[in-house]
């Protein structure tokens, strides 16, 4: 197998003055999946974007087996299936409407096409709905139905982006299943989450992206045995301690911003573990006058208001 | 507490909309820039950049001096070889009205008529446009008809004035007749007296009788008082010769004048009132051969309904792509940029072709108009007309980001070409500048084509140069839309 289907080298990439990547260099593997852990803003989503040519790097190359794919977006485009975070198809179709759709998208004969739109129907559990307008699935049928139609084509690289986000437990397991089986087949699967015990369980190499740059990528038993540590979650823990970090909140109250000195480094581990949580906390937390205090019982696990 | 409630929701909604400064900028200015635009367009007087078709078989004083008139107003005249070929003229808009002029045309005015020809599908223009041309060559009647009139007046003052010096002259014959009549008085002959002294003086030596003598003496002497009283007569008979000869010279000059007068009236052909009150007599004709006002506006309306039926559609359609979640998919799948394009373009098309049959079928079968047998022609401008507006519509939805935006701007595009075309106000009322813009208006240009197949029945070469000039927009927008699509496709 080649190790380096995908190679980031000195990638950077901005939004107007914001820079999102600094100066990357990742490698992606054939065959294997491949999950990009990061806190939310990071970047990861604009990586994968960018393999997929919808963003191009202010700086730097990617490449594919040592092409560069910025010269020529179709090289990759072929050979690419993506899923991303909200699901992107049409609403107003149904399951084998769509997945009928953009597999002529993908240029797949009508008589292939037909046999292929029934195995991925098959593969993504969605026999008895079929027939069902998008718009009308359930969140989980609607993640299925995605990664369904990234696979219409019969990639070789799938790009899933943040493929068990909101789902609940049985869900998560269900996609995260589903993700080993289209694996088990020879596809490359690059995946973003932030659940760390996600990317421990299912990806084969993990890149951890922090600060606008990729800070180590290895397997997570390499990395695990790197930071002398028994998971990625301590992995993490090791990471913050040791790294200063800008603040994260951007926001302007001063509460928010200066009660996190320290504590932003735990608010970026709960971000890692539950972003909506964190969220959520943040905000309760600018309406009060012991901001520091309240961050420090969520920290401690307490039940508070 | 509702009212710090609605101050809050105002301020977001306002804010929310600033933060998508190109849409807020295009809300506030767009139509500032309509006002400004359309204030500068119209800001004329009367009509502007006017052709007039002229035909006469042959152009007198008059009609040349009426022509003159014309230019002198800046209407452009162009004289054309034959009535026909000034009426199709008019059909075919390369002039606004046709006036065939008689070839007698004289200050005197004529037997025939001027005639007008005018397009009453362009009623708005049509009456416009009479009523100017008219009042103009009204006024040049008027100078006419005042002309004659003074001429009139002329003959008959110096009558007037011929008549009492003649009067004059005749009272002074009267008299001089008058006063011969009473020197005639006597009948008494000279010659006779004097016969009569000589028979007497004779007859007087042969008379012895004294009392017979003495009467004769006494006739004698009365003959001879006679004979010297005839002696005045006889003068006086010199006088009224004298007098007679210049009576007959004063009736002889009285008679050379008014024969003078009966020449000088005979002069002047123009005995008819009608002639003097009205010497250019107008008719007004329309190009349009058994048409009422539902058929002129016809291909109006149908170009209307292109028109915004092809903006609307296109441009919300491509936004509705744009904002489909399905976006993303679409553009990481190897199809082309043009596929997409083309694919789009295409849907609208045939969407908006379905519209047209619906259409189609109305006018044929519920409004029984006849458009069967210009079926092809219409087809064929309509395929173009619609590229072209699908095309800008399309330009549209790629240019703005929100919905409310992208709708905004395409009515607002779409009312901007009807303003400027002969829909509400002729396009001859747009100030020159605008006017040579506006006629290259899709607009203009697919109505002026629809009109040549639906009202005229024009053949394809008529309308090929609006086939081209829409051409010409559809191949623009085409390529400003691929271009719109490649630059903002990323963004979302």
């Amino acid at each position: 197998m080649d190790d380096e289907l995908i190679q980031f080298k000195g990638v950077t990439k901005r939004f107007g003055k914001n820079v999102v990547l600094n100066s990357i260099d990742l490698t992606i593997p054939e065959g294997k999946i491949t999950g990009i852990i990061g806190a939310s803003g990071e970047g990861k989503s604009t990586i994968l974007k960018m393999m997929a040519s919808f963003y191009k790097p202010n700086k730097g190359k990617i490449y594919y087996r040592k092409k560069n794919i910025l010269h020529d977006r179709k090289i990759l485009s072929k050979l690419l299936g993506f899923a991303i975070e909200d699901g992107s198809f049409y609403e107003k179709l149904n399951v084998e409407e769509n997945l009928f759709h953009f597999g002529r998208l993908y240029n797949v004969k009508k008589s292939v096409l037909k046999k292929r739109v029934e195995e991925i129907i098959s593969l993504i559990g969605l026999e008895n709905a079929k027939k069902t307008l998008a718009e009308d699935l359930s969140l989980g049928m609607k993640k299925r139905l995605d990664v369904g139609c990234s696979l219409v084509h019969n990639p070789g690289i799938l790009i899933l982006d943040e493929p068990t986000a909101d789902l609940d437990p049985l869900l998560r397991r269900q996609m995260m299943n589903l993700i080993k089986q289209i694996n088990s087949h020879g596809t490359t699967v690059i995946l973003t989450t932030q659940l760390l015990e996600e990317a421990e369980e299912i990806c084969d190499r993990v890149a951890i992206l922090f600060n606008e740059k990729i800070i180590i990528e290895g397997s997570p038993l390499s990395i695990n045995k790197k930071y002398d540590s028994k998971n990625l979650d301590e992995v993490f823990n090791k990471i913050f301690s040791r790294k200063e970090r800008k603040t994260y909140q951007e926001s302007s109250d001063e509460k928010t911003k200066l009660n996190l000195p320290n504590k932003k480094l735990e608010l970026k581990k709960t971000l890692i573990t539950d972003k909506n949580k964190l969220d959520d906390l943040i905000e309760k937390s600018k309406s009060r006058d012991d901001a520091e205090e309240y961050l420090e019982e969520v920290k401690g696990g307490k039940n508070v208001d | 507490m509702w009212i710090k409630s609605l101050a809050n929701i105002i301020y977001k909604n306002l804010k929310v909309l600033g933060r998508s400064k190109f849409s807020t900028a295009a809300i506030v200015l767009v139509p500032f820039l309509i006002i400004l635009f359309t204030g500068f367009a119209f800001n004329s007087s009367g009509l502007t950049g006017i052709t007039i078709g002229v035909y006469s078989s042959s152009y007198s004083n008059l009609t040349e001096n009426i022509l003159t008139g014309f230019e002198e107003q800046n209407f452009a005249v162009n004289k054309i070889d034959s009535l026909e070929e000034c009426i199709n003229s008019v059909k075919d808009s390369k002039v606004q009205i046709c006036i065939i002029f008689p070839e007698d045309l004289s200050e005197e005015g004529s037997v025939e008529n001027v005639v007008f020809y005018v397009d009453h599908s362009r009623i708005n223009l049509a009456y416009t446009l009479i009523y100017d041309v008219e009042s103009r060559i009204s006024v040049k009647a008027s100078e006419l008809g005042a002309s004659l009139a003074q001429e009139i007046i002329g003959v008959l003052d110096s009558t007037k004035n011929s008549l009492s010096a003649q009067k004059l002259k005749i009272d002074s014959s009267e008299e001089k007749l008058t006063e011969i009549i009473g020197k005639t008085d006597s009948d008494i002959s000279l010659s006779d007296i004097e016969t009569a002294l000589e028979y007497l003086n004779s007859a007087k030596s042969l008379i012895n009788d004294s009392s017979a003598l003495t009467k004769i003496e006494n006739t004698i002497e009365i003959l001879e008082s006679l004979n010297e009283s005839n002696f005045e007569v006889s003068e006086n008979l010199e006088d009224i010769d004298e007098k007679s000869q210049e009576a007959l010279l004063i009736l002889s000059e009285v008679s050379s004048s008014l024969n003078n007068l009966i020449e000088e009236i005979n002069d002047k052909n123009v005995l008819e009132a009608e002639n003097i009150v009205s010497p250019i007599k107008t008719k007004i004709e329309s190009v349009n051969v058994n048409s009422n006002n539902r058929d002129y506006f016809l291909p109006t309306i149908i170009s209307l309904l292109a028109l915004f039926g092809g903006i609307l559609l296109s441009s919300t359609f491509v936004l509705k792509e744009r904002k489909s979640k399905a976006y993303f998919r679409n553009f990481i799948t190897p199809t082309s940029e043009f596929s997409f394009l083309f694919g789009n373009y295409l849907t609208c098309l045939i969407i908006l072709i379905l519209q047209f049959v619906l259409v189609f079928v109305g006018i044929e079968f519920i409004l029984k108009v006849s458009i069967s047998n210009v079926l092809g022609e219409i087809s064929l401008i309509l395929f173009v007309a619609l590229s072209a507006f699908v095309f800008i519509g399309m330009f549209i939805g790629y240019l703005f980001k929100s919905e409310e935006t992208t709708i905004f701007a395409a009515v607002l595009i779409a009312a901007l070409m009807m303003f400027f075309s002969n829909t509400i106000l002729p396009i001859e009322t747009i100030s020159n500048n605008f006017k040579s813009l506006a006629i290259f208006n899709p607009l203009v240009v697919c109505d002026l084509a629809l009109k040549k197949v639906v009202l005229f029945g024009f053949e394809y070469s008529s309308f090929l140069k609006e086939i081209y000039i829409l051409a010409g927009f559809l191949l623009v927008f085409g390529f400003l839309s691929y271009l719109g699509r490649r630059i903002t496709k990323r963004m979302l």
